[in-house]
């Protein structure tokens, strides 16, 4: 279980979080929905210490390491200045030495979303990063994180650029990582998720 | 002799690579790079930890180096002359009158602006990374390692900057080098040299070198900054 206990949190005079309290179940899909504005992306930050609450505490499982066990995929994906095989394998690079292993599962999960076609892969890899769709830089986004197979993912509005076909398909990954992970996803896509889960936190 | 036939006169020695013009440019190209080499390998490491660190006197450092960054170049050479001379704590080196006095005078006078310039370049990118680095774990060295690949293309813009103003500059090297023919005589110590001596055709043949010199400079600088947008 994931426990937030009074989170406080504020950027200048606006609060953002006062006194917040929630707990996550241990495993499974979490989804954090509301109106554009009212902290949805701010409280998965804050869970993955990305930044910091200025009151209050999160308290995580005993057996998660924090530094190697949470994964996050933002809205906005980040792509490095090198090439997609670099990019793919750079958050594996800062922690660990790559194999083959790492490689295998960077292709089985691509693989997902270009529909078992190595040769739609390939063009993948001759693309210049910096020319990809929002769609395809949130797929190798996607992929970079899940490499590690975090135990904690946080997704924040990761159907945001993809096509509804790439969407159902993000959605029976999330489905399956979801069983032995703990997911928490922030989206305003609730009708392609609503199916997935109950635990469904309404921010205001 | 009329201006017109001082560079046509000019022209003519530069094509004839005479043997003290190619040691005076190789004098020049050595102690400016070195001392840009020298003065990159310290700068850009400083400058991303104070882009990217918060700590007590940050502000008064970067203005400090913003500040440092208009240094007289007559002023850095007279310090350095009095570090290096014989009453100067570091007179038993020996480095005065010598190519490595050159090399700190011209690494002193780049090196706060490489800082200030690479502190510019990580701060306009560092937003965009800030979140990343942070949510895979990045220490303080990695961190800097990726940021300063991420934006490698404009160190070297920055670099290059670095390098113009080094090749440009007289007062300090002239203090600090002594302008010894075919040892510490470099392009901007010889033109000053050769104009107080008359000879200006030797002066703007030296001048006409300095300026493809810096045109090179700036064409480099905006090709690599044309591919760093692709």
């Amino acid at each position: 279980m994931i426990k937030l206990e009074n989170i406080s949190k504020s950027f200048g005079t606006k609060y953002v979080f006062n006194d917040f309290n929630h707990n996550f179940n241990g495993n499974g899909l979490s989804i954090i929905n509301g109106p554009n504005g009212c902290g949805k992306t701010t409280l998965l930050k804050i869970m993955s210490n990305v930044i910091r609450p200025d009151l209050g505490k999160i308290l995580f499982p005993s057996k998660l390491k924090l530094d190697n066990d949470i994964g996050y995929v933002f809205q906005k994906p980040l792509m490095l200045k090198r090439n997609i095989w670099d990019n793919l394998l750079y958050i594996v690079s800062t922690k660990q030495k790559i194999t083959q292993r790492h490689k295998d599962i960077c292709l089985k999960l691509l693989m997902k979303f270009y529909d078992d076609n190595m040769k739609k892969i390939n063009n993948l890899f001759d693309s210049n990063i910096f020319k990809l769709s929002g769609g395809e830089q949130q797929i190798i986004s996607l992929a970079r994180t899940l490499i590690l197979k975090p135990k904690l993912l946080f997704l924040d509005e990761p159907f945001s650029h993809l096509d509804d076909q790439r969407a159902n398909k993000l959605v029976s990954l999330i489905q399956s990582y979801s069983e032995n992970s703990k997911v928490i996803m922030v989206t305003h896509r609730l009708d392609i998720v609503k199916n997935l889960t109950d635990d469904i936190l309404y921010l205001k | 002799m009329d201006n017109t036939s001082i560079i046509i006169e000019a022209l003519v020695l530069i094509s004839t690579l005479d043997e003290n013009l190619i040691d005076i440019i190789s004098t020049s190209l050595t102690v400016s790079i070195t001392a840009v080499f020298f003065s990159c390998i310290i700068s850009i490491p400083v400058a991303v930890i104070i882009s990217i660190k918060e700590f007590t006197g940050k502000n008064i450092i970067t203005t400090i180096v913003n500040g440092l960054m208009g240094l007289p170049p007559v002023v850095v050479g007279l310090f350095i002359y009095l570090l290096l001379s014989y009453q100067g704590p570091l007179a038993a080196y020996n480095l005065l009158y010598t190519v490595w006095a050159m090399v700190i005078a011209q690494f002193v006078i780049v090196t706060p602006i490489i800082i200030a310039l690479s502190k510019q370049t990580i701060d306009s990118i560092f937003y965009e990374y800030k979140d990343f680095i942070k949510s895979i774990g990045l220490t303080t060295f990695k961190s800097m390692t990726l940021l300063i690949w991420e934006t490698r293309d404009l160190m070297l813009v920055n670099g290059l900057a670095g390098l113009g103003r080094a090749f440009a500059e007289v007062g300090a090297v002239i203090i600090v080098g002594g302008n010894i023919a075919h040892e510490t005589r470099v392009l901007t110590t010889s033109i000053a040299l050769e104009t107080s001596r008359g000879d200006l055709v030797k002066a703007m043949a030296l001048g006409l070198i300095l300026i493809l010199l810096s045109i090179l400079i700036s064409t480099l600088t905006n090709m690599i900054k044309t591919y760093s947008c692709k």
